[in-house]
């Protein structure tokens, strides 16, 4: 079981919309894929599929008590996902939040008694660091995505959290250059100055700000089924590529 | 037996075999009388197959016609499918079958070959370890020249002869089976063996010392033949083994990286043309500070100054035109100071790989003085525009840039072409800077480096492209001032006489120059056979069968030799087409240079010029018309000598005649190619695929790719329909390695599968950004011959006689008006031979 967790240098960087697609991508691929949502803001379901006031998550069958296995779903897509769910208050996500804290491998463990097939690649929605949740992902990523808007505070962000990456011996973050726009001659200058600069830690594949997937989003679909010819759909379909060729190489290390 | 036989061929056949056996014939003959073919519905089908047949109204010519269309689809259309519209009628699908069988009987029979294992015992033989022994190796050249002279000089009978080349011939398709340079060389001993034994005859028994008239016309027409035997040889030598050169990567320490200067030599050209070529080159990867760019105008002209300005490159003018372009590249030689120089000519764009990809091969030899690389064109030149072959065939400069330089450079010869080329500094100034002597400054400039003993190299990948002569006149013009410099230079610095060189450059050079002699002996073929049809001139004296037997063997292997040799780089037969349309111009200039070398000025080129409407050059094919004329009125001499000659000349003058046709018809292909057609648009459209994004008005992007690009529009396939009106503005991304560039457009047209668009660019910046997305891509001309038909010598002929008769009716065409009773009449009869034709048969409706 390989894991990939997807982390934002910034709010609104993404990080969601690159999850669920990734995760797609990979299930288009025929790959066993598992998306889990550790994000409280609860989002990563909507992107596939599921109903707006359902409250089902693995957050909240631990805060109700329920078992959070009954919490998983199958998109229309084929891809499988395991929502946040919605909490009762405030109180509730900080109780969850320490109970995370006390218990650090509880996700691995969990995970260990799914009976998923040996090559399966679950990849999770990170919220914004420091989260206790993001710290049980963290420690036991195969792949760390960083995901990044071409402006200059993310190059800042993202700088501080790749240097931050390497020294706590975690596996190296790769950085994901998102809402990429040609036109912007900002954009074309932070790619070519963080290509220079991370050179061979960074992806290949950019993806571009595509009005598509929006639409997409608003009709609860990925850009996969919404629109194939888009280009949001071609980049979403190399990165799957280039994650699946990642997570090779960092096997054979 | 015979009994048995008969039954089973009826079984076959699908009868009755217990049947009496006259119904038995009647039905191998034709279908089961249930199903005749003259019942009710299968008449129908039976007419489908003979579509120019009307069985009703029987004409003149449909018994030839029926039987015509019967071989044809028995022996050439392949078999339909069950589900297709027609079918064959069963009468003729049953003798396919037996035909079929009896195919697969006889098959098994003859020797499998394995092309793969026949290539490495070939090879396995050529590298065996006898021949390191000197003895084995001098032994072997004696009974080689042994043979040769036994085999080139021994008379044979004509049974004798017909044997001989019947061997050989077999010995030869069998060789072509084999892939590999070694069965490659053993095609062309044969070929050789075939043509000096041809010679060998000729020289020694058809000349007809009595008559003084013929002996004068076989003396001409025995020195054209040398000529051309002469340069097959050569031709032969210098090509048989292309070396193949790839590029050396570059140290990887920068510092080591030497200064390169790029010179851009103009004229008059239009900025327009220049611009792309300066863009490109300011984007070559190569260390800023070590490149630098320089355009040499030698109009003077205020724009380019301006344009060299703000591009930020260098602007050289000097204050004469002293010696044309090689003043003008000497006089930049002065004031410039780069190790290295690298010259495109104003319309030769260069990719972005040009320098990395040549400059490796001088650090490794300090004694290499050029590198040359192809001059490809991305325009049609008037050949393939004239006659519709572009991408289809190669072009005519395909030859010599893939096959012809690459041979050179295993004997060190290649040669300077003016472009696309690397040369290093020292050695161009030891001798002077480029040569002033001659109208082709560049070969004579590397003749003179090489006598000093320096290197040249080549590499076969395009690594610039440019535009092709505009029109016939212009290809023409260019043709005329190579052919007269060579011949220049043959004069005043012969390469067989000097110093300096060795003999295999000698022999290259030589070549190089003797093939712009060939319009002498091409205007002598194309008229020899009248000698015979009007003088009863005996310009080959030897009976036709005689002639047949040694001319067809040696023209047949010659062909085959040269379609291995040369097939991806040119098409079989084409180069008589080439060659007939400059024959008759590049005669006198040779001429006059041979015999007054410094005689004659330098024209120019014209480039980026617009054929406005179609026309036809009537001043560029007035010779090739007077020489049809004569060819016509030699045919229709040759029809009076049949009928009321003498009967034992009867083949010889046939032979003549078909001769004859033959040239009319390549003068119909070079006619032709004087009928210019339109050149709608003045960007010339690259057909490539690129992978590009199109950007909507509403945000939305859709993955595309280009259909076709220039330097003012694209054309972008896309995968559904866009929606987009005309006018509306969008964008559209392209790569330049790994990095995106966005650019403005406008739509002109849209529709499900398609969007064409026109560049809206806002600045000089993004212009030259485009070029270097575009035609600066280091793989923008690697793709070029993809789809292109593989050479078949016989189709080369068929294409090359289609153009030809083509060419001829087009001449009719815009000479005689077109409601005239003669042309009606001459549209008639062409119209009555079409009909003759088998076609393809007519569907039948669902079945």
């Amino acid at each position: 079981m390989k894991t990939v967790a997807i982390l934002g240098a910034s709010g609104g960087a993404g990080v969601t919309t690159v999850a669920a697609h990734l995760a797609a991508g990979l299930a288009g691929s025929r790959r066993d894929v598992l998306a889990f949502d550790a994000n409280p803001d609860n989002l990563l379901r909507l992107h596939l599929g599921m109903a707006w006031n359902d409250p089902l998550g693995f957050g909240h069958a631990l805060a109700t008590g329920a078992d959070w296995h009954e919490a998983a779903y199958r998109s229309a897509g084929g891809v499988d996902f395991v929502p946040f769910g919605d909490l009762a208050s405030d109180a509730e996500l900080a109780r969850l939040g320490r109970y995370m804290e006390t218990h650090p491998n509880w996700l691995r463990s969990e995970l260990a008694t799914l009976a998923l097939p040996a090559d399966t690649i679950v990849v999770y929605d990170c919220p914004r660091l420091p989260s206790p949740f993001s710290a049980q992902v963290l420690a036991m990523a195969d792949l760390v995505l960083v995901v990044m808007e071409p402006d200059a505070v993310s190059y800042a962000v993202a700088t501080r959290m790749v240097a931050r990456a390497n020294q706590a011996g975690l596996p190296p973050a790769q950085l994901l250059l998102n809402q990429f726009e040609p036109a912007r001659a900002l954009h074309r200058d932070i790619t070519v100055l963080l290509r220079s600069a991370f050179g061979d830690r960074m992806s290949p594949v950019t993806i571009h700000r595509d009005a598509h997937v929006g639409e997409a989003l608003a009709c609860k679909q990925t850009v996969f089924e919404f629109a194939p010819p888009s280009q949001a759909a071609h980049e979403f379909a190399a990165l799957s590529t280039w994650v699946l060729a990642r997570l090779g190489r960092e096997a054979g290390r | 037996m015979a009994g048995a036989y008969a039954i089973r061929l009826c079984a076959l056949a699908g009868a009755d075999a217990r049947a009496p056996w006259p119904q038995m014939l009647a039905q191998l003959l034709l279908c089961d009388p249930a199903r005749a073919p003259w019942l009710g519905a299968n008449r129908q089908r039976f007419a489908a197959s003979f579509p120019h047949i009307d069985f009703s109204r029987l004409r003149w010519g449909d018994p030839l016609r029926f039987v015509l269309q019967c071989l044809w689809l028995l022996l050439v259309l392949p078999e339909p499918s069950e589900a297709a519209q027609w079918q064959v009628p069963p009468a003729l699908r049953r003798v396919r079958t037996l035909l079929s069988l009896a195919w697969r009987r006889v098959a098994p029979w003859l020797p499998g070959m394995d092309p793969q294992r026949m290539e490495q015992r070939a090879e396995r033989m050529a590298d065996h370890s006898t021949w390191d022994l000197p003895l084995a190796r001098y032994l072997a050249y004696l009974a080689a020249a042994a043979l040769a002279v036994l085999c080139v000089t021994t008379p044979f009978s004509l049974t004798a002869q017909l044997v001989f080349v019947v061997l050989l011939w077999v010995i030869a398709l069998a060789m072509r089976q084999i892939p590999g340079p070694v069965a490659t060389l053993l095609l062309i001993v044969l070929s050789v063996t075939a043509s000096s034994r041809y010679m060998w005859w000729r020289m020694s028994s058809t000349l007809n010392w009595d008559e003084p008239l013929d002996f004068l016309w076989g003396l001409l027409l025995l020195a054209a033949e040398t000529y051309t035997w002469l340069v097959l040889l050569l031709g032969y030598a210098q090509s048989a083994w292309p070396l193949r050169r790839q590029p050396l990567n570059m140290p990887d320490a920068l510092t080591e990286w030497p200064s390169v200067d790029v010179y851009i030599p103009t004229y008059n050209e239009p900025l327009k043309v220049v611009m792309p070529t300066v863009y490109a080159a300011i984007g070559i990867d190569w260390p800023r500070d070590k490149l630098n760019v320089y355009l040499l105008d030698d109009g003077r002209r205020d724009e380019f100054r301006q344009f060299a300005e703000a591009s930020g490159i260098g602007y050289i003018a000097r204050s004469d035109n002293r010696h044309a372009k090689a003043g003008n590249l000497n006089n930049a030689l002065k004031i410039t100071d780069g190790e290295y120089i690298a010259i495109f000519d104003c319309d030769h764009i260069p990719t972005r790989s040009f320098l990395q990809s040549t400059l490796g091969w001088f650090l490794r030899d300090p004694k290499l003085a050029l590198m040359q690389t192809p001059h490809h064109f991305f325009s049609p030149d008037p050949f393939e525009r004239n006659l519709g072959l572009f991408r289809r065939t190669p072009n005519e400069g395909e030859l010599f840039y893939g096959v012809i330089q690459d041979g050179n450079d295993l004997w060190d010869a290649t040669f300077f072409c003016g472009s696309c080329a690397v040369l290093r500094r020292a050695p161009l100034e030891e001798v002077g800077g480029i040569a002033v002597e001659t109208v082709t400054e560049d070969a004579h400039t590397a003749l003179k480096m090489q006598r000093l003993g320096y290197h040249s190299a080549y590499i076969n990948v395009p690594l610039a492209a440019g535009l092709a002569t505009e029109s016939l006149s212009a290809h023409i013009g260019q043709r005329i001032r190579w052919a007269r410099g060579m011949a220049q230079i043959f004069r005043l610095d012969n390469p067989f006489l000097g110093k300096g060189l060795n003999w295999a450059q000698r022999i290259c050079y030589g070549n190089a120059m003797l093939h712009f002699l060939n319009g002498g002996p091409r205007l002598l073929f194309l008229t020899a056979p009248l000698a015979f049809l009007f003088f009863h001139a005996y310009v080959i004296y030897a009976p036709a069968t005689a002639v047949m037997l040694f001319v067809l063997p040696h023209m047949a292997h010659a062909n085959l030799t040269n379609s291995r040799i040369q097939g991806g780089h040119r098409h079989s037969f084409w180069a008589e087409v080439y060659e007939t349309v400059l024959a008759w111009y590049t005669v006198r200039p040779t001429m006059v240079a041979l015999i007054n070398p410094r005689k004659g000025k330098f024209n120019v080129t014209a480039k980026g010029g617009l054929v406005k409407d179609d026309y036809f050059d009537w001043t560029i094919s007035l010779p090739y018309l007077i020489i049809v004329g004569l060819n016509v009125a030699g045919v229709l001499a040759g029809l009076g000598r049949i009928f009321w000659g003498p009967a034992d000349e009867i083949a010889t003058t046939v032979l003549n005649l078909f001769w004859t046709v033959y040239n009319i018809l390549l003068l119909g292909g070079a006619i032709s190619v004087a009928s210019e057609t339109r050149q709608v648009r003045l960007s010339h459209r690259v057909t490539i695929r690129l992978p590009a994004v199109l950007h909507q008005p509403d945000g939305r992007l859709i993955r595309c790719q280009t259909v076709d690009f220039s330097d003012s529009g694209c054309a972008l396939s896309v995968p559904l329909a866009t929606g987009l009106q005309r006018d509306e503005k969008v964008m559209v991304s392209l790569w330049r390695g790994a990095e995106e560039h966005a650019f403005c457009a406008q739509v002109i047209s849209s529709d499900a599968t398609q969007v064409r668009l026109q560049w809206m660019l806002a600045s000089q910046e993004e212009q030259m950004m485009l070029i270097q997305c575009t035609f600066a891509r280091a793989d923008a001309w690697l793709s070029w011959s993809e789809g292109r038909e593989t050479d078949k010598p016989l189709r080369g002929l068929q294409s090359v006689l289609r153009v030809g008769i083509l060419g001829i009716v087009r001449v009719f065409h815009y000479a005689a008006p077109a409601d005239s009773s003669f042309s009606t009449r001459i549209r008639q009869s062409g119209g009555w031979l079409r009909g003759m034709l088998p076609r393809r048969p007519a569907a039948t409706g669902a079945r």
